[in-house]
């Protein structure tokens, strides 16, 4: 046996998926066990937390759009301060609006110190049918290189994980890519074996899972997450659109950050696109935001209904309509 | 936040030392230990290597819990790796066929073995980064690593060797 095959092995060794419960458990058995609490260990969550953004605000807020959101439309007004309340309810009525629409694309994209760590793909119908597409670069995401000074990831691009969750009808179909070893590429879950938790509450690990029952609830997975980030103390401002829409920015300390937050209304009414930066994270020494997030939505007038996979076919993204150019794809 | 942050990795770190079979367990075992032990950690930075560390000594401890006599390295009542017996010394033919020969041999290694395997393969550190998070020195990592890979090849080569003169790890 060559020295390639023993070394290949280990390495399939080291890319196991934890099951789904890993996460709940972990935590029932921190909250079982006696606890030890300094100062650093409150403050090490709020680092992890904040790192944790990546895929947890932005697992919530899903729809991502592409890295490239593409320049904003003109602004015809000087920005004004605002309140966030009155931030809030015009981004509410926004996703709203959104939800009202025939069909719905979005795409999101997470990076974390300006690495692309997951971007998301979705296809979404007033009826709730959908097709979600995710892929996460393990290395980026994963690794937690994060957390340790002037580090970069292991690797970027080589080691992605690809996720597609269909809803159609009464069906909710996944598959992943690499395909398991064994048994069938895609698997038609019983949604009551999904974790019945948003994937704000599921967090990072869980994310996939959650996701997976966001979408087959058919939500569009603009969840209270993003939301939670319009918080009172934060800083507004808005400005009008020569084309009717609406611009509105919030800058908000968040523990040892700040974050950054642009909402783009259109002049329809709808939401266009979210951004956030994490910045100013004093535990990271790095001039980059700590991490970022960015989603933009069109709004389909008349789209295709939604029909369920070919189970007999090997999962493949572009099937569901998947532009080939769409980023994390080498992987 | 913390444990749904590193969840993973540290799963596929315990995985690739004890198996999947177990692996949950011992990441369990892993953070709340680490929670526990939260506050003799002062540098922010250095989390990661420190819950590495307790996985890999929890992975070991566990392994030797288990107090038995490494699995047959090779059961030749499996047809599947009966078949396989003459790509022991031939071209091998997939990674599938190189995992059902490999997975018995790395069964049969010692914790310290499997552990400074799966730093270094599995996880993909450096010599120097596994060497810290097993606590020993570089270069001991190094003669350490080369023996298990010595032990593993020895292992694979030898399938029907007589695992009852091997001792217990």
């Amino acid at each position: 046996m060559t020295q390639d095959r023993i070394v290949e092995y280990l390495r399939w060794r080291g890319r196991a998926e934890p099951p789904v419960t890993l996460v709940p458990s972990i935590l029932g058995a921190i909250d079982g066990a006696p606890t030890a609490r300094s100062w650093f260990a409150a403050h090490l969550r709020v680092v992890a937390a904040a790192g944790a953004v990546v895929l947890v605000a932005v697992a919530a807020l899903l729809l991502g759009q592409s890295p490239n959101v593409g320049p904003p439309p003109p602004s015809s007004s000087t920005p004004v301060e605002a309140t966030p309340a009155e931030m809030r309810d015009a981004v509410e009525r926004a996703v709203e609006t959104l939800l009202e629409s025939p069909g719905v694309r979005g795409v999101q994209s997470t990076s974390i110190l300006g690495e692309l760590a997951v971007v998301r793909w979705i296809d979404h119908r007033r009826n709730g049918d959908q097709v979600l597409v995710q892929r996460t670069d393990l290395d980026v995401a994963e690794t937690g290189w994060w957390l340790i000074p002037d580090s970069e990831p292991p690797a970027t691009g080589r080691n992605v994980l690809t996720y597609i969750w269909v809803t159609a009808g009464e069906t909710f179909h996944w598959a992943r890519i690499p395909v398991w070893d064994e048994g069938p590429a895609w698997v038609l879950t019983d949604l009551d074996e999904l974790p019945n938790r948003t994937p704000a509450e599921a967090g990072a690990a869980a994310a996939p899972a959650a996701a997976a029952r966001a979408a087959a609830q058919g939500v569009l997975l603009l969840g209270p997450n993003p939301l939670e980030l319009l918080v009172e103390d934060g800083t507004v401002e808005r400005q009008d659109r020569a084309d009717g829409g609406v611009v509105w920015t919030m800058t908000s300390p968040h523990r040892d950050g700040t974050y950054e937050q642009e909402w783009r209304v259109g002049p329809s009414g709808e939401l266009e696109a979210w951004s956030w930066d994490l910045v100013d994270v004093t535990a990271i020494p790095e001039d980059r935001p700590y991490t970022s997030g960015q989603v933009t939505f069109t709004v389909m007038s008349d789209p295709e209904p939604i029909t369920p996979p070919d189970t007999d076919a090997a999962p493949d993204p572009a099937d569901f309509g998947l532009p080939e150019d769409f980023p994390l794809g080498a992987g | 936040m913390l444990v749904e942050q590193h969840a993973t990795v540290t799963y596929r770190l315990a995985a690739a030392i004890v198996g999947t079979a177990d692996a949950a367990d011992v990441t369990q075992e892993t953070f709340v230990a680490a929670w526990q032990q939260l506050p003799k950690l002062r540098d922010g930075g250095a989390f990661e290597p420190w819950l590495r560390r307790i996985c890999v000594n929890r992975a070991r401890n566990w392994l030797r819990a288990r107090n038995r006599r490494p699995q047959a390295v090779l059961d030749i009542g499996d047809d599947r790796a009966v078949e396989a017996l003459p790509d022991l010394r031939g071209d091998f033919r997939g990674a599938v066929e190189a995992r059902a020969l490999v997975e018995p041999a790395f069964e049969g290694l010692t914790p310290e073995q499997r552990a400074v395997l799966a730093l270094h393969y599995s996880m993909g550190l450096s010599i120097a980064e596994a060497a810290d998070a097993l606590g020993i020195r570089v270069g001991t990592a190094k003669s350490r690593l080369n023996a298990a890979l010595t032990a593993l090849r020895r292992e694979i080569e030898n399938p029907l060797r007589d695992v009852e003169t091997e001792p217990a790890s």
